[in-house]
């Protein structure tokens, strides 16, 4: 009996934290490439959960379905981002581009609050659950999970096999080195913006396959991809689907074991301490 | 300039003629104001930027109501106790700020963010605090607007008397050179940590004892008002509206952000944060260093 | 000219990871001595300076600055005992005007003046020294690379140390710059009595100017004595790759 509820706690950490594994990939690249902590992200993981969301009810379209188009908005409203607001900040002092992704992320949610309200919207159950012995599958959760992880695997291969993914590993590690290495590094720069936007609407549909969202929940997200990617590090996703783990089982364990409403404060109190620890930052061994 | 001196000549009077909706107003022009000197003491001077700040005004808020229920009995002016919260803000500045002013940049933006987070969640899950109903003070307080008016009033000249003070001395040097260059700083002999954990104190006192007034005032609070990120975000775009450690600069952003949020929210509920967010934007692209720093350009030009 | 030891080295080891930066140097200056140090580019000059200013915690040997033992102490105490030090790559405060930049010297350094009002006549001075005075009000990004240089030593010197420690102020100087620059090196010991230790590549200057040498290379001492020794040394020509040294090297 206590061996079946916690399998069935793990198994719900773990698919939780695929989830926030995947929608933290998206401000990893970003962080990596551009060095540029977009404090946005949470936003633009819920506009995700939105089109994911609209596109269901006002078409009927299942979110595996609308998928490409809703990564197609992604790509472009990252592209747009990035020459509108980041190009003209790349040189500016760190504090710019903070205070230029917090405006953002204030206009984007006060968007979403003015057009959509904040009622509480999520996705009915699209998918069917199994019990195996007393632990039960849930369906959506399980199909979230299961592309949360081909994603993180696809975008390993992408930046390990494809010249334009090698080209962005080395941005991360040294621009002026691939600079001067023949990489274009303000393409990079774009290219790279754009992908992590669409991996943050990603992020947002399966969301709002798994759960309820309002406008407000862009900062709890935010929070998390933060305390995903400080625990994971910069540069290999398959760290920051382990810190997405890492984050859901503690929070799942936190639920059953101590307080529901505690859950938010683990993954808050995980971040601050790890960023204590290294107060320098994910970088700091470089140079 | 004179405008706003006219302004708060009115300002200082209205309460003594009796109309409470402008003195509510004026509250909030008072909050913005006391708020962004607060914000501005630790960012403005030393450039770490708190985007946690809130926490301090809910800390600030709860340590008064917490006081309040406790000797209200003693039939004191209850808004004696906010200057309780302050220093209960500051007690929490001083514990946390040795670890979490270590952490440089971006990241201390984030991990003050996930403190105030924290802080939120676990008061909402305190039953002792009120738990997510929040506190209700309305049985140990009577509604009196002219004392929490005469409080902020003097919240605010005490915030600009430091902040004076602070920009003239050793100190604000000190604070100053931090935000420069840290470490050229540390090795021309300035105690960093020292003075980077006595600003994060000092910033906190201010924004703790204008929380314990505005939760007299409004006699409730919980977590949802009280630590809120929006609040954060008005501390910080009223800073740097006005101009970034300067001694004016909170005082003029505060204003015109007060009064913006006033008549923009007639119209639609969060309209007031999404033209932030906007002006957020295009100070940083555009306009780095605030009002102030306009003006200053201007009168140089001129003289 | 050395009326005692002001600042004292002994053994000092610096480790990054599995490099050894420093493998137990022995360095020792005497009050108002002008001391150079030189070695190619790697050797543990800078992360020497470090060490002594309490950067770096070395993980073996001591620093004794006028007696007292300052190993391990933090940068700012060990300012505040006398030590003054520019940095290799300028770090102005940029957005602070050439006065506050050296203001923060004033005030912070040995001796630190208790408010700005007290501190101003130091900062005059100082000004006047460096040959800022005219530019006192600028900001102090705006300098050019030279007066950025001098404006590094000015801050340092209005700390009033005793001990300073300057660290390639003659880069990227024209020749007539370095002649007053050194010319400003020897004044600053004259009036001020205070001992320098200068890590420099221009070998012209630093022969020039210093009453003594060490040389320093893959973070050992290979030789120390008057520029001339130094200069005939058979391990110190072998370090810089057995180019004679005096006249040529890096410039």
């Amino acid at each position: 009996m206590v061996w079946e509820i916690l399998a069935q706690i793990l198994l719900n950490g773990f698919f939780t934290g695929s989830i926030y594994g995947l929608m933290a990939l998206g401000l990893m690249l970003i962080w990596g490439v551009l060095r540029i902590i977009n404090i946005a992200h949470g936003a633009l993981v819920i506009l995700g959960a939105y089109a994911a969301f609209w596109l269901f009810r006002l078409y009927g379209l299942n979110p595996f379905y609308s998928l490409p188009l809703v990564l197609l908005i992604g790509f472009l409203l990252g592209l747009s981002i990035h020459y509108s607001l980041v190009k003209p900040i790349l040189k500016a002092p760190e504090l710019s581009s903070l205070l230029v992704f917090f405006g953002l992320s204030l206009v984007i949610v006060n968007l979403m609050l003015i057009y959509w309200t904040a009622n509480v919207r999520g996705l009915p159950i699209l998918y069917p659950s199994y019990n195996v012995g007393s632990v039960t599958v849930i369906g959506d959760r399980l199909l979230a999970s299961v592309t949360a992880i081909v994603t993180t695997a696809l975008l390993m291969v992408f930046l390990q096999f494809t010249h334009l993914g090698r080209s962005i590993r080395a941005t991360v590690q040294d621009d002026e080195a691939a600079s001067l290495m023949g990489v274009n590094v303000n393409r990079i720069y774009a290219i790279t913006m754009g992908i992590g936007v669409l991996l943050a609407s990603l992020g947002g549909a399966l969301i709002a396959l798994t759960t309820p969202f309002t406008p407000y929940t862009s900062d709890i997200y935010a929070l998390y991809a933060f305390a995903v990617v400080v625990i994971g590090g910069l540069g290999n996703p398959l760290g920051t689907l382990l810190g997405g783990i890492i984050i859901g089982e503690a929070e799942n364990f936190t639920v059953a074991y101590y307080s529901p409403g505690m859950a938010p404060a683990v993954a808050f109190i995980l971040l601050v301490l790890v960023l204590a620890l290294r107060p320098r930052g994910l970088l700091s061994r470089r140079r | 300039m004179l405008t706003l001196i006219g302004f708060e000549a009115l300002a200082i009077a209205i309460p003594f003629m009796g109309s409470s909706s402008a003195t509510s107003l004026f509250m909030s022009v008072l909050e913005y104001m006391v708020l962004a000197y607060s914000i501005n003491l630790l960012t403005g001077f030393t450039g770490y930027v708190d985007f946690g700040h809130v926490v301090f005004f809910g800390i600030g808020a709860y340590a008064t109501a917490v006081m309040v229920q406790s000797f209200h009995a003693l039939g004191v002016n209850p808004y004696v106790f906010s200057i309780a919260g302050g220093l209960m803000a500051s007690l929490f500045a001083l514990i946390l700020g040795a670890p979490i002013l270590k952490i440089r940049g971006a990241y201390f933006a984030i991990a003050t963010l996930g403190v105030s987070e924290a802080v939120s969640v676990i008061i909402s899950n305190t039953p002792a605090l009120g738990g997510s109903y929040g506190m209700p003070l309305a049985a140990y307080v009577k509604y009196d607007l002219t004392s929490a008016y005469l409080s902020m009033w003097i919240l605010l000249l005490a915030a600009m008397a430091v902040t004076l003070y602070v920009a003239n001395s050793k100190f604000g040097y000190g604070l100053r050179a931090i935000r420069e260059d840290e470490d050229a700083a540390e090795v021309m002999g300035v105690n960093t940590r020292l003075y980077k954990v006595a600003a994060y104190v000092l910033s906190a006192f201010f924004a703790g004892v204008a929380g314990g007034i505005f939760g007299i005032v409004t006699a409730y609070i919980d977590t949802g008002g009280y630590f809120s990120v929006s609040k954060t975000v008005e501390m910080l775009v009223a800073m740097m509206l006005g101009g970034y450690g300067t001694l004016l600069g909170p005082l003029i952003g505060g204003f015109v952000l007060s009064l913006l949020e006033y008549t923009t929210v007639v119209y639609i509920a969060n309209l007031h944060l999404l033209v932030f967010g906007v002006i957020l934007i295009l100070l940083v692209l555009f306009l780095p260093e605030g009002i102030v720093g306009v003006l200053r350009r201007r009168t140089r030009l001129v003289g | 000219m050395a009326t005692g030891i002001i600042l004292e080295a002994k053994d000092v080891v610096k480790r990054f990871g599995g490099l050894e930066a420093l493998r137990g140097v022995s360095v020792e200056v005497g009050r108002e001595e002008i001391l150079g140090l030189v070695g190619p580019n790697g050797s543990g000059k800078t992360v020497f300076f470090n060490v002594v200013t309490g950067v770096y915690k070395p993980e073996g040997g001591r620093i004794i600055f006028k007696g007292r033992d300052i190993t391990g102490l933090p940068p700012h105490a060990i300012a505040r005992m006398g030590i003054g030090r520019t940095f290799q790559v300028p770090k102005p405060f940029s957005a602070m005007s050439v006065r506050d930049n050296v203001m923060i010297g004033a005030l912070f350094g040995k001796h630190g003046a208790k408010n700005p009002y007290e501190a101003a006549k130091v900062v005059d001075e100082v000004l006047e020294l460096t040959g800022l005075a005219g530019k006192a009000d600028l900001q102090a990004g705006l300098l050019n690379v030279p007066e950025k240089r001098r404006l590094e030593m000015a801050r340092a010197l209005a700390s009033r140390p005793e001990l300073l420690l300057l660290d390639e102020v003659l880069a990227g100087l024209t020749p007539t710059e370095i002649d007053e620059a050194l010319g400003m090196i020897r004044s600053f010991r004259k009036e001020l009595g205070l001992a320098v230790i200068m890590v420099e590549h221009v070998m012209r200057a630093v022969m020039n100017i210093s009453d003594r040498i060490v040389v320093f290379n893959a973070g050992r001492k290979i030789a120390e004595g008057s520029p001339s020794e130094v200069a005939n040394d058979q391990a110190v020509i072998e370090a810089y790759l057995g180019a004679p040294i005096t006249g040529g090297g890096r410039e």
